[in-house]
């Protein structure tokens, strides 16, 4: 797998690239947002490991700008930032996972390859939700053998939900998808829209992470 | 009812109320003495100018009838229309015998010479130049309360008027006196919390403008100083932990490259163990920093669920704790406590480390949250013994298990920070062994979420 490490520190750069190639990864290293955009526009890395603290700026500038524009390629952030509410920023700007440093390298490898587990599933167009079966193609669901019918609105929530697959989506992204889809939308509607699809597609269709947003269970 | 109020303004509206009731009492009082004092003087001489003249006008006019007079019985002078009897006289020989009275007057013994009370009536009576007659001239008892009495109302009542008013009129005025008081406290009350911005409050009366710019002084001074720590230990973390990251990870790099069971992996082995130990200690040392510069000073209502929902995931994706963890939320929507989002990470995160370190390997931690304000941690293991509890918030104290001996004093400061407590109980309630912890907080919005200034 050919992977992205944005870190600005080469000792630390250069002991993770070469550890990651030990396993059979191939790593690219860059040091700077601008090198960073750069490497991950011709779109042949299949994932990213990002420092937050770059000299040009912050790390989850790249990662805003690469959801926005609709790169959903897996992300895991590597930073000196502990806190709660830096954790809460990284998950919600888009990160599949957040790893404080100093971190282990074997725990490292193990979270980069959960992380491109759970991305490689995307492509299926037969997916899991819960208890639930959803077919994205001709957008059909079914719970324990019952076909259930959503709006064209719930399968815009859980197509953005299932770009992702076990990684959160914050409440803001999708209203996004709900917007895109064309719709007045109210301040609440994402919580309303969710806790429709429950209903019907039962409880555990969606998990909630408290204060980032929500997720499906692959 | 508390008689004596909490408020300056209540204190000052009362005393100047009570202060004015007393001295309108004195005045009112001293004034009655002397209205009365005059008017007696007043009616006095009225009662014996009229003695005097009606003592030479009756000795004159009524001459024939004295000279018949036979001392057998009182003549009665009667006026011609009847009218209301003020004044009454009697005339008296020397000796006392009645020899003749106007018509109302009394039939009682000769008053002595002068002014007299007789009984409630007031008399005076005047001797004639040649000795031969008294007449006594005497006031019917009524005669001058009738009189005194209205003008002292008149003269007093306007005064009561005039002290209630002021009594009425007292408390808007004082409340509108301590107006920019008031304003001045609303504005200071909003402070705390995330709030250090500086204290609004134009047009304040010069007592009032020295103790605001005090305060706003002393806001700047916290502010900068929060904001100071904030960067050195976000700064901090940053300096420290990346050299240390890049180290772990060249050292665990190099043991891989070296031969298994040969001696230079094993030394290489003990410093990347070495390695791991200071990161842990270098993030305890930055959470030691941040709780001791008041990273919990700054509160804001929180959902307590949020960390611990993260921690909890957080800690669930290590492979020796996966499993390990059970957390109860109680169903609760949100919890929502007054408390710094940060700080609560760095609490709940050592109360969690310390549990999974402490309990027994591979045994469950219970994480309850509690609808009044909080979280109970429980882990297994053998009880400690009681004298041992009171040391487990001491700082650099270890307890075995490779610990810093900082976790729980990093929570106990925390906690205090948070106005909030930590409570340790071994063994675990309601069971036989354990150790459990409950951090409580103050509930948000329960009025007790501002700045701690001890």
């Amino acid at each position: 797998m050919r992977i992205l490490l944005v870190e600005d520190d080469p000792a630390l750069g250069r002991a993770v690239r070469e550890h990651l190639a030990l396993a059979g990864h191939a790593v690219d290293l860059v040091g700077s947002c601008a090198d960073a955009e750069a490497a991950l526009r011709p779109g042949d890395h299949a994932l990213l490991l990002l420092d937050l603290g770059l000299p040009d700026g912050s790390g989850l500038g790249v990662l805003r700008a690469m959801r926005s524009r609709g790169d959903w390629r897996p992300a895991i952030v590597l930073t000196a930032r502990d806190q709660i509410t830096d954790r809460i920023e990284g998950l919600k700007a888009g990160a599949d996972d957040y790893l404080v440093k100093p971190f282990d390298l074997g725990e490292l490898l193990a979270r980069v390859q959960a992380v491109a587990r759970r991305a490689a599933a995307r492509p299926e167009r037969e997916v899991r939700a819960g208890e639930a079966q959803l077919n994205l193609d001709d957008r059909r669901a079914r719970l324990r053998g019952a076909e259930i019918t959503l709006t064209a609105r719930e399968w815009a929530v859980m197509e953005r939900l299932l770009q992702r697959p076990g990684a959160v989506v914050s409440r803001e992204q999708i209203e996004e998808a709900i917007y895109a889809y064309g719709a007045e939308i109210e301040s609440n509607a994402v919580e309303v829209c969710i806790s429709r699809i429950r209903k019907k597609l039962g409880s555990d269709a969606i998990d909630t992470l408290r204060g980032v947003g929500y997720r499906v269970r692959p | 009812m508390r008689l004596w109020p909490g408020s300056m303004g209540g204190r000052l509206a009362l005393s100047l109320g009570a202060g004015l009731f007393v001295l309108w009492l004195l005045s009112a009082a001293t004034a009655a003495l002397v209205v009365v004092r005059e008017l007696n003087e007043v009616f006095d001489s009225i009662l014996q100018e009229t003695a005097q003249i009606l003592l030479a006008d009756i000795t004159t006019r009524h001459a024939a009838l004295i000279e018949a007079d036979q001392g057998v019985e009182a003549i009665i002078v009667s006026q011609a229309t009847p009218h209301d009897e003020y004044i009454t006289w009697r005339l008296f020989t020397p000796d006392g015998r009645l020899v003749m009275r106007s018509h109302g007057a009394s039939e009682a013994p000769m008053p002595p010479p002068g002014f007299a009370d007789i009984g409630r009536a007031r008399t005076y009576t005047e001797r004639a130049p040649d000795g031969r007659f008294l007449l006594s001239v005497a006031e019917p008892p009524e005669h001058r309360p009738h009189t005194i009495n209205p003008t002292l109302w008149r003269l007093l009542t306007p005064l009561l008027a005039l002290v209630v008013a002021a009594l009425v009129l007292i408390p808007p005025a004082v409340r509108r006196g301590f107006a920019p008081v008031a304003r001045l406290q609303a504005e200071i009350a909003q402070r705390g919390g995330a709030n250090l911005s500086p204290v609004q409050a134009p047009d304040l009366p010069a007592e009032l403008a020295a103790m605001r710019d005090d305060v706003n002084l002393l806001l700047r001074r916290l502010r900068q100083a929060l904001e100071a720590e904030r960067s050195f230990s976000a700064n901090a973390a940053h300096e420290m932990r990346t050299p240390v990251a890049a180290t772990l990870a060249q050292a665990q790099l190099l043991t891989a490259r070296l031969a298994a069971e040969s001696p230079e992996r094993r030394d290489a082995e003990e410093m990347v163990a070495g390695l791991r130990r200071l990161g842990s200690r270098l993030e305890k040392l930055l959470q030691l920093a941040r709780a001791e510069a008041g990273v919990g000073l700054q509160r804001t209502p929180v959902d307590l669920l949020v960390p611990l929902h993260l921690l909890v995931e957080e800690f669930a994706a290590q492979p020796d704790v996966a499993g390990r963890l059970r957390l109860d939320d109680g169903g609760l929507p949100a919890l929502m406590v007054d408390a710094d989002l940060d700080a609560l990470g760095i609490a709940l995160r050592n109360l969690i480390e310390n549990a999974l370190r402490h309990g027994p390997p591979g045994g469950v931690v219970h994480l309850t949250a509690l609808a009044s304000g909080g979280v109970r941690v429980v882990n297994g293991g053998a009880p400690l013994p009681p004298e041992r509890l009171p040391l487990l918030t001491r700082r650099f104290v270890s307890h075995g298990g490779g610990g810093s001996g900082l976790g729980l004093s990093i929570v106990q400061a925390i906690a205090e920070q948070l106005g909030g407590t930590l409570t340790l109980h071994s063994p675990a309630t309601g069971r036989e062994d354990g150790f459990e912890a409950i951090l409580a907080l103050p509930l948000a919005g329960s009025g007790t979420g501002r700045i701690k200034t001890a």
